[in-house]
């Protein structure tokens, strides 16, 4: 029952899968020695939700603090990268199922057009909403 | 507390819940998130933030190698995807509704139910012979491989699995868990499908349904990477490793220990949260 299309589709998402999770954890890692050396005597308080951690949620101003800001200081620096780490992890599942939309056009099978399209609007959505 | 006491805390935590994670089949979330929480103090908020990145994480890899070998039903994974992603905007949106106490109970009752089925063993559901009309003008039923040659199945009361699923999604998106073990019971009991395609496939779909309710939680500074971070990689390490020890393990005595834990871990959930202390 599984045609060669299918198998190759396959092949190609778990590909993705693989690639990502070695991504995020590899970013994840630099940034953690980076803002642990950087910073591994600061206090640190998660007691109760501040709201501060909105500062993370911008993937452009995380993506400049990672690489470009000159003025930041190295703590920073590496919580940024190790945040462009977890983004490149929730991008990951969203690229898989892009995939699979792009898997479905080709074979032409347009009900799992229709039906990949309804599960990438709803995380658009999710994504844009607000 | 200083920053690196505290990532090395949360890092040894998040091993220990990988590796009874993976050792019970519950995954890593469900443990990582009270233990956070009770043991840290860390806000629930932050702890539901980091373990939703742990089981994209997690879910992740072990659908790399599922989908790989054909054990993941695609077709299925995204129609459920539809009714997943759905109840998972659906619980983000509710959680921030919600007081910590509140999710607090909420999550003890779910531990619970969870404490409740790792106790038990499981029992082989009757695979149905006819498919259902919807599955097959889906192509829902498939093929897997077994040690015995590769089998078909077929697949039945699709509006059931779907509506079960939707389930899941909400308590993925207002607990930040991964709902494995829902997933499962739409896809094996309701739907028919075996039981090794139903948690290959539930894999497969987890990572779809957390990053649904993860941009959300992302939005709201929910996600901190001094949190998330060690919480990914802990759990990761600890679910690889558990994977390994799995075939030389004594699974049943093991299950029914951690069946006390998970059951005292809720009850203290559902107390704290009912005392408002969280």
């Amino acid at each position: 029952m599984r045609n060669a299309e299918d198998v190759k589709m396959a092949l190609v998402l778990s590909r993705t899968l693989r690639v990502g999770v070695v991504l995020a954890v590899t970013a994840g890692v630099i940034g953690a020695v980076l803002y642990l050396s950087a910073g591994a005597m600061a206090p640190v308080e998660f007691h109760e939700f501040k709201g501060d951690g909105v500062l993370f949620a911008h993937p452009g101003e995380v993506l400049r603090n990672a690489f470009t800001s000159e003025s930041i200081s190295l703590q920073a620096r590496g919580a940024s990268i190790a945040e462009l780490g977890i983004f490149a992890l929730i991008l990951t599942p969203i690229l898989r199922v892009v995939l699979s939309f792009v898997g479905f056009l080709r074979e032409r099978d347009w009900i799992y057009v229709g039906i990949t399209s309804i599960v990438l609007a709803s995380l658009m959505w999710s994504i844009f909403l607000r | 507390m200083s920053l690196l006491l505290f990532t090395l805390a949360v890092f040894g935590i998040a091993i220990s819940a990988g590796l009874l994670g993976s050792l019970t089949g519950l995954g890593g979330a469900i443990v990582v998130t009270p233990a956070l929480s009770l043991l840290l103090g860390v806000d629930l908020r932050y702890a539901i933030g980091a373990s939703l990145v742990s089981v994209i994480a997690t879910s992740s890899g072990a659908a790399a190698a599922y989908v790989r070998d054909g054990l993941s039903n695609i077709r299925v994974g995204i129609f459920l995807e539809v009714a997943t992603t759905a109840g998972a905007i659906t619980g983000a949106l509710l959680s921030g509704r919600l007081s910590t106490g509140a999710l607090a109970v909420i999550f003890g009752v779910v531990l619970l139910h969870s404490a409740w089925t790792i106790s038990r063993t499981r029992e082989e559901t009757p695979r149905p012979k006819q498919d259902g009309r919807l599955a097959r003008w889906l192509r829902l039923d498939g093929t897997y491989r077994t040690p015995e040659g590769e089998v078909d199945y077929v697949v039945t009361k699709e509006a059931g699995g779907f509506g079960l699923m939707y389930v899941a999604g909400v308590l993925s998106g207002l607990l930040g868990i991964g709902s494995g073990a829902l997933k499962v019971i739409a896809m094996d009991r309701v739907m028919g499908l075996p039981f090794k395609v139903s948690t290959a496939t539930s894999s497969f779909m987890i990572g779809v349904t957390a990053v649904a309710s993860a941009t959300i939680y992302l939005k709201r500074g929910y996600i901190r990477p001094e949190i998330a971070l060690p919480v990914m990689l802990g759990v990761l390490a600890g679910s690889m490793v558990g994977a390994r020890l799995l075939p030389r393990m004594p699974v049943k005595t093991l299950r029914k220990i951690f069946a006390i834990v998970v059951a005292v871990i809720s009850a203290q959930m559902i107390i704290e949260g009912l005392r408002g202390k969280l």
